[in-house]
């Protein structure tokens, strides 16, 4: 196997994101300008300029014509794919985590750290494909607030939309009404392992989940990576590896998750190791 | 007249024909005449017949329209950025997780010739499933009770292909011979290795053939190494970088089960 290599970015990668269809390849890093790239030849198609921060999170609606990106700038962003262009700017009070696409693309939620006296937010915003973008409402439609100090590292949309997903960086994982706001679940799941009273003993790096919204996989500083029942939020399956989990996927078809970590979060700009695990079938690695 | 060739420049030295391809035949064959100077300054003629596939993929309309996309942004500023994707120089291998675990007992791999000596590792985890069978590594399992090394017996392929005087003393029980090659040449190693599921099974073929002239070598054999393995790495695969990481941790097959009775529900 060899690999092709994307040169592009001049500062840590943060986010590789495929599009729906798998042919475009979405990459953000530190250095504030993501780039797109054909997923096949890795030819880099364009860049995104704009953002005056680090970009950590890139969400593509399903159609690939639109694009989000979260920054440390306070900013989250709406992208034309195909012309770079930016379409509007969504202010926000600290820091933006994550940002997620519901399944549709007629709305998304961000999450913005806490900066000075104002909250961590989990934030909802309508956007609707038929409405041109210079009448998009800037306004979020639902601020959720999160406890002081408490930061959320990721958010994503469960099954039908009918629930906001949000890993906290104390290792829990909550999830939301995305219409009124309120707690519908609390991952309680490993309360009598780990110091804290989380999933996770330590911040969950990242969260991802599969296709169809049934499967969520955690990967976190405390070494461990879990695959949870998106309804439930109950712990299915652990696995362990010698070094902090920056980053997991699912196989979109077969049993397999690839967990990618490293010493450090701020010093690992590569994954320096895959581990792969089997999902069920007693193939566990 | 101009723009035809005389008949007295056909041996004129620049000249070559032009590079021909005939169209593709009924058997999917296509052949291509080329015709290049060697080294003596002689005209050759090279026909090489390709067999031509075509791969049929069904791409999405949306994707198609996708790859005629202009470039925007720094990628459509010139050359000087690095737009151009590069190749990774050499082969990415994967790397097999250190296995830090003492080897589980398993009482039936042993004279069960329908199982196989397999391992605990070796039939269950996918990243294994692909590798060379019969590569030096899995020959050196500790599962299996008895592995001789045969040394000095470079026409091994002969004498194990199932015909010659040496193959009915290696004993009963030899249920997997590696002989090994030379990854490039292909040429016997001159040592070949045969497991045993019964120790006893080995030590009497030892006894048979230690010493044994075949053809004009003398047979030698030994007990296989437990380090074995860290051997052949060095030796074979001596391009291969290891990260030191890594390490294949037991993991928690309880919440397997729950996980099983999970999708079932």
């Amino acid at each position: 196997m060899r690999p092709i290599l994307l040169k592009g970015h001049e500062r840590a990668i943060t986010c590789v994101v495929y599009n729906n269809d798998g042919d475009l390849v979405f990459t953000a890093a530190k250095d504030q300008i993501p780039s797109l790239w054909y997923a096949k030849t890795g030819e880099r198609i364009g860049t995104y300029q704009g953002h005056q921060g680090a970009v950590w999170d890139l969400s593509v609606s399903w159609d690939s014509t639109r694009m989000l990106s979260a920054s440390a700038d306070a900013s989250a962003r709406m992208w034309d794919v195909q012309t770079g262009r930016e379409l509007v700017v969504y202010n926000h009070m600290g820091p933006v985590r994550s940002v997620s696409f519901a399944e549709g693309g007629q709305r998304f939620a961000t999450v913005s750290d806490p900066f000075t006296d104002s909250p961590g937010l989990i934030s909802v915003f309508e956007a609707p494909d038929d409405v041109p973008t210079d009448q998009l409402e800037k306004i979020a439609c639902l601020e959720i607030d999160l406890p002081p100090k408490m930061k959320a590292t990721k958010v994503v949309w469960g099954a039908l939309n009918e629930k906001l997903i949000v890993a906290y960086a104390d290792g829990t994982i909550r999830t939301f009404d995305p219409f009124d706001g309120t707690e519908l679940e609390y991952a309680q799941v490993g309360t009598r392992q780990g110091r804290s009273s989380g999933v996770h003993s330590k911040d969950i790096n990242r969260l991802c989940i599969n296709k169809d919204r049934t499967l969520l996989l955690t990967c976190s500083k405390d070494y461990t990576s879990k695959l949870l029942d998106a309804n439930t939020l109950q712990v299915l399956k652990t696995y362990k590896t010698d070094r902090p989990v920056n980053a997991s996927v699912m196989h979109p078809t077969k049993e397999h998750v690839i967990l990618g970590g490293g010493q450090d979060a701020m010093s690992v700009t590569t994954t320096s190791s895959n581990v792969v695990c089997g999902l069920q079938g007693g193939a566990v690695g | 007249m101009p723009g035809r060739q005389a008949w007295g420049d056909d041996d004129d030295d620049d000249y070559l024909p032009p590079r021909q391809e005939s169209a593709v035949d009924s058997k999917g064959v296509k052949s291509i005449v080329e015709y290049h100077f060697n080294t003596n300054g002689a005209k050759v003629k090279r026909t090489t017949k390709v067999k031509v596939f075509t791969e049929h993929t069904r791409v999405h309309k949306s994707c198609l329209e996708r790859t005629q996309w202009n470039k925007f942004g720094l990628a459509a500023q010139g050359e000087d950025n690095p737009s151009s994707p590069i190749k990774w120089r050499e082969e990415f291998r994967r790397e097999p997780p250190r296995d830090s675990r003492k080897p589980e007992e398993n009482p039936n791999s042993r004279g069960d010739p329908l199982k196989g000596p397999r391992g605990p590792r070796g039939g269950n985890h996918p990243m294994r499933t692909g590798a060379r069978r019969g590569s030096p590594k899995e020959a050196a399992l500790p599962e299996e009770e008895g592995l001789l090394r045969f040394s000095r017996s470079h026409l091994a392929v002969r004498a194990l292909s199932g015909m010659d005087e040496v193959v009915p003393l290696l004993g009963q029980a030899w249920p997997r011979v590696y002989l090994a090659k030379d990854p490039e040449t292909m040429q016997s190693r001159g040592f070949a290795f045969v497991s045993y599921y019964q120790k006893s099974d080995a030590e009497s073929a030892m006894q048979a053939l230690q010493g044994y002239g075949y053809d004009h070598l003398i047979l030698k054999l030994e007990w296989a190494k437990p380090s074995l393995r860290d051997v052949a790495t060095e030796g074979g695969l001596s391009g291969m970088r290891t990260s030191g990481y890594g390490e294949r941790l037991a993991q928690d097959t309880k919440q397997q089960v729950s996980y099983a009775s999970n999708l079932t529900r």
